[in-house]
């Protein structure tokens, strides 16, 4: 297994007029080749900057990746110059927007914005691009695709045009996809069947796949692997089986536990996470949970804990694991 | 489409006669007679007899009652006879056309100017926010809105003729007549509309193209590995430039107001010189007639910007 993917102590930045946030502090991953990494946490958690990141689209002012490295395929994305980082966008790494509504530009019919990057990337006349393009549709299963390539994104529902994103960000032939929230914007029948489509398209065409997103269930079903982010760090990371079974930070465990499930008594009441995401820019001293935890001790509060063993693989950043671990 | 073009068109027709209304009554409220400027004659040394004065007014229909005066010029204009001019005696048609290339090229050569300059300078200066373009850039836009043109022109012909000792030749000349000779006359004139409107067009590109830069849109178009020039040219400037043709329609009307003035200033024989003789002696055929026309060519802007509009926008249909 070789793998793809390793970003080492990844920290993205932004300048605020009140104060810096740290919107990813010390992230550190690994992904192997065809395998799926979800990213997972509450919004704001740093999961979507993590991503763009690694495309290098942190807007600049006021967003800055500060330190770490990413290196994909063997190459240093951040040492990379612009130019060369625009042949890797795209081409190397796709990426699928949670906002199917707005990430289609409206002024340009579907078949433009599929056949760009196919001319850029893989030399492609507007002929065979338009051909291409057409065969892109027809895998993601857009129906009567020629004629479809010369409509408007306001002519397809939110669904197809996620859709289309899936069919632009697998153009290229890429190594990995990123799929920053992909189905958030979605209609809960339309989830499953965009998921689908991507677990099988990248399935088959031996892609590696980075899922964000705060839906559980869609980690369970579809990831190999799960990082789970609170405030700019990984706080628990394992194979999707390792952390459905045994999570061990109490944020994990806070999580699994708001979602209502059906094989449940329907008398059990839902038991969430108490109080609200920190402030990014003025985070309390030690664990960045420990306000909201209820396994919190004096430790807690002045030590910030790091990503220790607690299985073959499985990590969890917190000094409470064993207590965690014996309350369920 | 066309069915859209023959519906504003209908449309327009109420306009066209509100207006006409509007500008009839206008003239007639407005104090000043022009059979007394005519009894005095232009350098006021004849004698206003009342008799002379009352003389004229019959011979020009205007001891008439309103609604008739008003009727009888409807009437008139809608065969296409707009009258003469109570001065000259020539026919309006013929003082409308013989100085309407003048006035029709002054103020497409300042929209040209305007657009040429100010659509690039609001790109350049969104794309380099807060540096030291976009200052600069800012800076000229509000000083160019600020000054007044008369005042522009004036001191651009105090500055050309006192520094190069050159001042825009006299005679007027239609292009097609002496394109050299039209050009350093239109030139100066224009150059001022035209900074003026690049002033208003730099703005609204600015604000236009900053919104559309943190799109969804432009993050994806990135995200393909697109590059800068390529994202901003076939991805951004399309859609920022929807409002600012949307408003050009306005803007080009105050850039017809503004010909009055710098017709005046450099004294070019074009229909906004026309205007405010007119209208200083109260002839009114002849300032009727180039309301109307002013109307009509508010009205037809409209139009052709509402269809180059749904051209840059799929979205707008208009069936």
């Amino acid at each position: 297994m070789t793998t793809l993917l390793e970003v080492q102590d990844l920290r993205t930045q932004f300048t605020t007029d009140e104060a810096l946030v740290k919107a990813v502090d010390g992230v550190s991953f690994t992904l192997e080749e065809g395998k799926t990494l979800a990213l997972v946490g509450e919004s704001g958690c740093g999961k979507s900057v993590s991503a763009l990141s690694v495309m290098r689209l942190i807007p600049w002012p006021p967003g800055r990746i500060v330190s770490g490295s990413i290196v994909f395929d063997g190459v240093d994305l951040l040492a990379l110059r612009e130019h060369e980082m625009g042949r890797i966008r795209g081409k190397e790494i796709g990426m699928v927007f949670q906002e199917p509504m707005t990430s289609l530009n409206p002024v340009l019919t579907i078949g433009r914005q599929l056949t760009e990057a196919l001319e850029l990337h893989l030399g492609m006349s507007r002929y065979d691009a338009n051909q291409r393009a057409a065969e892109l549709l027809r895998q993601v299963g857009i129906p009567d695709a020629e004629s479809r390539l010369a409509q408007y994104p306001h002519q397809f529902s939110g669904g197809m045009r996620q859709r289309v994103m899936i069919a632009m960000a697998i153009s290229c032939n890429p190594k990995l996809v990123i799929a920053d929230e992909p189905t958030t914007a979605l209609d809960v029948t339309i989830q499953a069947q965009v998921l689908e489509l991507m677990k099988e398209l990248t399935q088959r065409l031996g892609v590696s796949l980075i899922i964000i997103t705060h839906n559980l269930g869609v980690v369970a079903r579809y990831a190999d692997d799960v990082n789970v982010m609170y405030a700019g760090k990984i706080i628990e990371r394992g194979s999707a089986a390792q952390v459905y079974a045994n999570p061990s930070h109490p944020y994990t465990l806070g999580l699994l536990k708001s979602v209502p499930r059906l094989d449940q008594p329907k008398t059990e009441s839902l038991d969430p996470i108490q109080g609200q995401p920190p402030d990014l820019g003025n985070l309390p001293p030690g664990c960045a949970f420990q306000p909201r935890c209820r396994y919190a001790v004096e430790r807690c509060t002045a030590d910030t804990p790091i990503l220790e063993s607690v299985g073959d693989g499985h990590e969890a950043a917190c000094w409470q694991i064993a207590e965690v671990a014996a309350a369920h | 489409m066309g069915q859209y073009v023959l519906r504003r068109a209908i449309l327009a027709v109420p306009t066209i006669f509100a207006s006409t209304l509007v500008v009839f009554l206008v003239l007639r409220v407005l104090p000043g007679d022009v059979a007394l400027f005519i009894a005095l004659g232009t350098d006021a040394s004849g004698v206003a007899d009342e008799a002379a004065i009352e003389a004229i007014r019959e011979e020009l229909g205007l001891n008439r009652p309103l609604p008739v005066q008003y009727f009888v010029w409807i009437g008139n204009a809608l065969r296409g006879e707009f009258g003469e001019s109570a001065f000259t005696h020539r026919t309006v048609a013929y003082e409308i056309t013989s100085r309407l290339p003048l006035t029709v090229q002054l103020a497409l050569m300042g929209q040209i100017l305007a657009f040429a300059i100010g659509i690039p300078l609001g790109i350049v200066s969104a794309m380099r926010r807060d540096k030291a373009v976009d200052t600069i850039s800012r800076f000229w836009s509000i000083l160019f809105l600020a000054m007044p043109q008369f005042w522009v022109a004036l001191m651009l012909l105090l500055f050309t003729s006192r520094v190069f000792n050159w001042s825009p030749p006299l005679g007027y000349f239609l292009l097609w007549e002496h394109p050299g000779n039209n050009m350093l006359q239109l030139g100066p004139a224009a150059l001022v509309l035209g900074v003026g409107g690049a002033a208003i067009a730099a703005r609204m590109t600015r604000s236009s193209m900053l919104e559309v830069l943190g799109e969804d849109y432009i993050r994806t178009a990135r995200a393909k590995g697109l590059m800068p020039g390529v994202v901003i040219i076939r991805h951004a400037l399309r859609n920022a430039l929807i409002p600012v043709i949307s408003l050009s329609a306005v803007t080009f009307a105050f850039l017809l107001a503004g010909t009055v003035i710098l017709e005046t200033v450099y004294s070019i024989p074009g229909l906004g010189s026309l205007m405010l003789t007119s209208i200083r002696t109260r002839d009114y055929e002849v300032i009727q007639a180039l309301v109307l026309i002013s109307v009509v060519v508010v009205i037809l802007l409209n139009l052709v910007v509402d269809i180059v509009y749904a051209w840059l926008d799929p979205r707008i249909s208009y069936s």
